[in-house]
């Protein structure tokens, strides 16, 4: 933790640099990084949690642990970050001042202000979301506007823990390096995990012959495993991050059934008894995989906004690959045990009651089939172009 | 019909309105405008009056009371199941009610209303006799959307409007700032490319707000559709052959849906018709019409005065779902034809202007009916009692159970914004009650309800004079209440008049 390294001595100064001494940075990590990495990880879990808990209990109230620890999330991310640039705006350290940006006369990491624009977006949520539910009815459909703006503020705390740590990594070198590397393809493996926990209404098992599923996994993932492998140092970041998220999401998905639970709300058409996890991850770390080999062919072009057009399209085939057969399996009798877990339903869902729950769910005609597939294509161009642009410009970031 | 299935909360709640809209399109309520759930009965030796308020939104907290009649009660718990079918087999845990301290007898409890429909309120009752249970039918349904606090709204608008200023503001500090070497200083092409990105930011945030506003109003009006979907459903009354009522609902969805096809008998016929002259409700007939080979219904009218009627139709649809269909027709003097032995009505006074009519009424064969009452205030729940005595002021001994109650009570007011049919057993509908006990066989029977094999049962000879009706008036004015009992064979019709504060 104590180690020292010399901002100087890892870039070349620019020529309109002021001419003063460049501090030394004292840690490689320092504590509001880890801060905004915590929050990180409790608004991940705590989503996942949240989720299950409504399937498996029911959200009979605001105060469930699972909503504190994503609103602990905000809270965490916005003191973290408001003390940091209070700090950077007040205080006599050159360290931080060196490398703030300057937002209404305060100063701070540009992370910073992201993550805690962030945290206060979450916060204002909350009496939005509170009213919603008075006017309109409980979580009608998880995307609402309050919850959209609940889910920006995440958002932006998450891009504002990649922001920190990417200025961190381009100004360091060596073991410090090596370090805010794994945190960052940690935070990124977070992210992938949070981004999973959004598309939950679009990927259920019986939905994976359908466009509309490719679709929502070319705009989920692709920004967060390229942008982030553009910074990465690692010869596998995308992998890593896939690999994170798949491990976490197994690790759920058989912990969460050993924690008894029962249901609070009615009608209730499952007798349960414990946690409900949710689903077997999708196969991300196929595409995931597919992408850190084009990577490391594209070499210096990664990180263009061309490349991503072939990046788009490399994603997207080999996902395609991979998930549409494994689907075929999910829904086979082999597929209904703990490990794989499509034996699991939440207390409300009627499945196998009035509907079979082990059936693909098509969506229309062949030809608009072939035209949703298009889409999902065109989207996973897009989002990976933006994720091309995003972490080219993430290896710049200084501050 | 595809479902797909579902594992996250709000899918599930798309699911009930699917199931609301495909299964039994159409729910409404078997009254207008009283939406709340007033019910008595037993559970096992526990004599309950059960009040549900329901909550304006689905899902939504309804208040549960209830009220015991003796001290044998030790504690009551209640959750919430479908009234019938998959939904009703198991059931969350228990909520258990709070006893009031200042009346041991009175329990209160709170409970999730999570999907829309037919809906069954399980009590389970523990007491010095023993554990029992009651099953209420519950009609969820949304109301209204609630109006947002202009605090609520200017807090919103003042965080808001600071987010999207600091948004911008963000940007042109990344665009300007965020790449230079630490301690340089920004340099006139860095400011400029800060102040563009500024420039752009705003456009973006712009976009978003009218995004979202756009977004905000296309849901307030799905839940404004949704909502307006159980308002009584429209119903087209029409005459035909001089004395032959025609009744057609006209509502897109009954007629998609043929929910007409499908509905339950309830105290042993398919439809509850109530036709009330207005404005001054003086005359009033409670009919059955049987449904023909086209999903209408019909009925011979018996003669009728000129003049414009309200038509209220209630209806149990397949789920245990009450409706009322609504609708008017301007009639010409009917000769019409015999009554049939349920049908009843008659000609009344006009309705007095402030509700203050005599607490008495006295029939045309001398029977009173006499009324006894305090102050009435909207959404109290309260015992309506009524006695019948002969000509003698004694309690007459010849009451009969009238389609299998001690009594059925008509409630309108003055505008016709509210409408009740309830019974001594409350306001859910008997089909209703007997799906819910069908489900669970529990020993229950709503109080004055003629049901075999049951010893509380209101048989002939043995319906009591004295009449009490569980109900709550949904709002303040002037209301008429049509009494209706039957002895000796007639079918009697008392009214009554009152102001509600």
């Amino acid at each position: 933790m104590e180690e020292v390294i010399s901002p100087a001595a890892t870039f070349e100064a620019r020529p309109d640099a002021a001419p003063r001494t460049v501090a030394t940075v004292r840690r490689a990590v320092r504590w509001y990084v880890w801060c905004l990495a915590a929050a990180v990880t409790f608004d991940a879990f705590g989503g996942y949690w949240d989720i299950s808990w409504h399937i498996s209990i029911g959200r009979d109230t605001f105060w469930t642990p699972a909503h504190m620890m994503v609103y602990l999330a905000g809270i965490l991310a916005g003191v973290a970050s408001g003390y940091t640039i209070l700090a950077t705006t007040f205080g006599s350290s050159d360290d931080y001042r060196d490398t703030a940006v300057s937002v209404w006369g305060l100063r701070g990491p540009l992370g910073c202000f992201v993550a805690a624009w962030g945290g206060v977006a979450m916060l204002t949520s909350a009496p939005f979301d509170n009213w919603w539910h008075a006017a309109y009815g409980l979580d009608v459909k998880i995307l609402s506007l309050p919850h959209s703006i609940l889910g920006l503020g995440e958002t932006m705390i998450t891009l504002g823990t990649v922001i920190l740590i990417a200025a961190h990594l381009n100004r360091a070198s060596g073991t410090a390096r090596a370090k805010l590397d794994r945190l960052l393809l940690y935070v990124g493996g977070m992210v992938v995990f949070g981004s999973a926990l959004l598309i939950l209404e679009s990927t259920p098992m019986e939905f994976m012959h359908r466009p509309n599923f490719y679709g929502a996994v070319a705009r989920a993932f692709p920004i967060a495993l390229i942008a982030i492998s553009c910074v990465s140092s690692s010869r596998w970041p995308a992998t890593v991050m896939a690999t994170i998220y798949t491990a976490l999401f197994l690790g759920a998905l058989w912990l969460f059934p050993l924690f008894p639970a029962e249901p609070k709300l009615g009608p209730v058409y499952q007798p349960i008894t414990h946690m409900v996890p949710l689903w077997f991850p999708v196969l991300l770390i196929v595409p995931a995989l597919a992408l850190d080999l084009l990577r490391r062919v594209a070499g210096d072009r990664w990180g263009r906004v061309t490349t991503g057009v072939v990046a788009g399209c490399v994603y997207l085939a080999a996902f395609v690959a991979a998930q549409w057969p494994f689907a075929d399996f999910l829904l086979s009798p082999q597929a209904r045990n703990p490990i794989f877990g499509t034996i699991y339903f939440g207390y409300f869902d009627p499945a196998n009651l009035t509907y079979d729950p082990y059936r693909f769910i098509t969506q229309g005609t062949s030809i608009q089939f072939l035209s949703g597939m298009a889409i999902a294509l065109l989207s996973s161009i897009v989002f990976s172009c933006i994720g091309m642009a995003l972490g080219s410009w993430l290896k710049t970031v200084q501050r | 019909m595809i479902i797909p299935r579902l594992r996250c909360a709000a899918l599930a709640l798309e699911l009930a309105c699917v199931v609301i809209f495909q299964c039994f399109p159409c729910p409404a309520w078997a009254h207008v405008g009283s939406p709340n759930v007033f019910y008595v009965g037993d559970a096992g030796p526990y004599h309950l009056f059960v009040t549900v308020m329901v909550p304006q939104v689905i899902p939504g907290i309804a208040d549960v009371e209830v009220r015991t009649s003796s001290d044998q009660v030790r504690e009551v718990s209640t959750v919430v199941t479908r009234l019938s079918g998959v939904g009703s087999r198991y059931a969350p845990v228990p909520d258990l009610a709070h006893r009031s301290p200042a009346d041991p007898r009175l329990f209160t409890s709170s409970v999730w209303l999570m999907e829309y429909g037919s809906l069954r309120l399980l009590l389970k009752v523990t007491g010095s006799g023993g554990d029992a249970e009651l099953s209420v039918p519950v009609a969820s349904f949304a109301r209204q959307s609630l109006p947002m606090p202009r605090w609520l709204g200017a807090l919103l608008l003042a965080v808001t409007a600071g987010l999207a200023v600091g948004a911008i503001s963000i940007v042109g500090a990344a665009a300007r700032d965020s790449r230079l070497s630490p301690g340089a200083t920004a340099d006139q092409r860095s400011r400029h490319r800060g102040r563009l990105a500024m420039a752009a930011a705003a456009v973006i945030v712009a976009a978003l707000f009218y995004l979202a506003f756009a977004w905000w109003d296309v849901d307030a009006r799905d839940h404004a559709r949704l909502t307006r979907r159980f308002k009584a459903p429209p119903m087209a009354v029409a005459l035909e052959e001089d004395s032959r009522l025609k009744l057609t609902a006209t509502d897109p969805d009954w007629v998609k849906y043929r929910v007409m096809d499908k509905v339950l008998p309830d105290h042993g016929h398919l439809m509850h018709l109530f036709l009330i002259r207005t404005p001054a409700f003086d005359r009033f007939w409670h009919l059955h019409p049987a449904r023909t080979e086209d999903g209408r219904f019909d009925v011979n009218l018996p003669p009728l005065d000129p003049g414009r009627y309200q038509a209220f139709a209630d209806v149990v649809d397949e789920s245990g779902f009450p409706w009322t269909l609504v609708g008017t027709i301007d009639l010409p003097q009917i000769k019409g034809a015999a009554l049939s032995p349920d049908d009843s009505g008659g000609s009344f006074a006009p309705l007095a202007e402030n509700g203050s009519a005599s607490a008495t009424d006295v029939l045309p064969d001398g029977t009173r009916v006499v009324w006894k009452h305090d102050l009435l205030e909207k959404n109290i729940p309260l015992a309506l009692r009524f006695s019948v005595e002969d000509a003698g002021r004694s309690p007459v001994r010849d009451m009969e159970p009238y389609m299998g109650m001690a009594a059925h009570l008509e409630i309108v007011r003055s505008d016709l914004s509210v409408f009740a049919h309830i019974h001594p057993s409350g306001s859910a509908p008997m089909a209703a009650v007997m799906l819910a006990n069908g489900e669970t066989g529990a020993s229950s029977a709503p109080s004055g309800m003629s049901m075999p094999n049951d010893s509380k049962m209101a048989r002939p000879g043995e319906v009591e004079p004295e009449l009490s009706i569980p109900y709550g008036f949904p709002k303040s004015g002037v209301y008429r209440i049509f009494v209706q009992f039957k002895r000796s064979n007639r079918i009697e019709t008392a009214v009554f008049d009152t102001q509600v504060r």
